[in-house]
């Protein structure tokens, strides 16, 4: 059995994180966990970081509609590991989206925070079920 | 202030635009500042405006100037 691929790709530009609008602390909680917040304020500067989360999260949006799931914002967490790689946890008990394999690569310029988002289901299991197919 | 100068008002903050702009033509995208983070932004306004906390579905129905009077009018909010 093949696995079913859903893929996202979103591009933020950075300098909208510089604005006051989205310094404020109701913006950032609906867009951002506590642990990412804490992660981009401990930058120098916190937007690039900030662009490429929400850059994230925007991708991943867009790979769940290809499922007609949806989660929001601050329910979808950005990690990284021990050696920089990014990582995507979901908050959530929707046992279809946490059943979900994910892969996710960001980038950015000076001024453009891109992220790039796969989500597949594990071959080995029968989805049938749950997914559409 | 009255609840649609508010209304507006959050728009204004959230967009950047001048209040000629909000009309019946203003939607999801109809203008450069009315992306996925000012669409974020302009939530966060009108919650912290309001105290009010949309439900997920309202957010993403959010899709006008017009629409948005419809959905605060569940909260109790008459524009």
């Amino acid at each position: 059995m093949c696995a079913s691929i859903f893929t996202g790709v979103d591009l933020v530009t950075i300098s909208r994180f510089h604005t006051p609008t989205a310094q404020k602390q109701s913006f950032l909680n609906l867009c951002f966990t506590p642990h990412e917040q804490t992660y981009c304020f401990s930058k120098a500067d916190p937007a690039p970081h900030f662009a490429a989360r929400f850059a994230a999260k925007e991708a991943v949006i867009k790979a769940l509609s290809g499922l007609d799931l949806y989660l929001e914002r601050n329910r979808i967490e950005v990690f990284n590991n021990e050696i920089g790689r990014p990582y995507l946890r979901f908050n959530t008990d929707n046992d279809k989206i946490l059943s979900l394999k994910s892969d996710i690569s960001i980038s950015h310029t000076e001024t453009s925070a891109i992220a790039f988002v796969i989500l597949y289901t594990d071959p080995k299991k029968n989805y049938k079920s749950i997914y559409r197919e | 202030m009255s609840d649609s100068e508010k209304y507006n008002n959050a728009f204004l903050e959230a967009f950047g635009v001048d209040e000629s702009k909000l009309n019946a033509e203003l939607t999801y995208q109809s203008i450069k500042a009315w992306d996925s983070v000012g669409h974020m932004s302009l939530i966060a306004e009108l919650e912290d405006t309001f105290d009010i906390m949309m439900e997920t579905d309202d957010i993403i129905d959010f899709s006008s100037y017009e629409k948005g009077k419809e959905i605060l009018a569940k909260y109790d909010i008459k524009l």
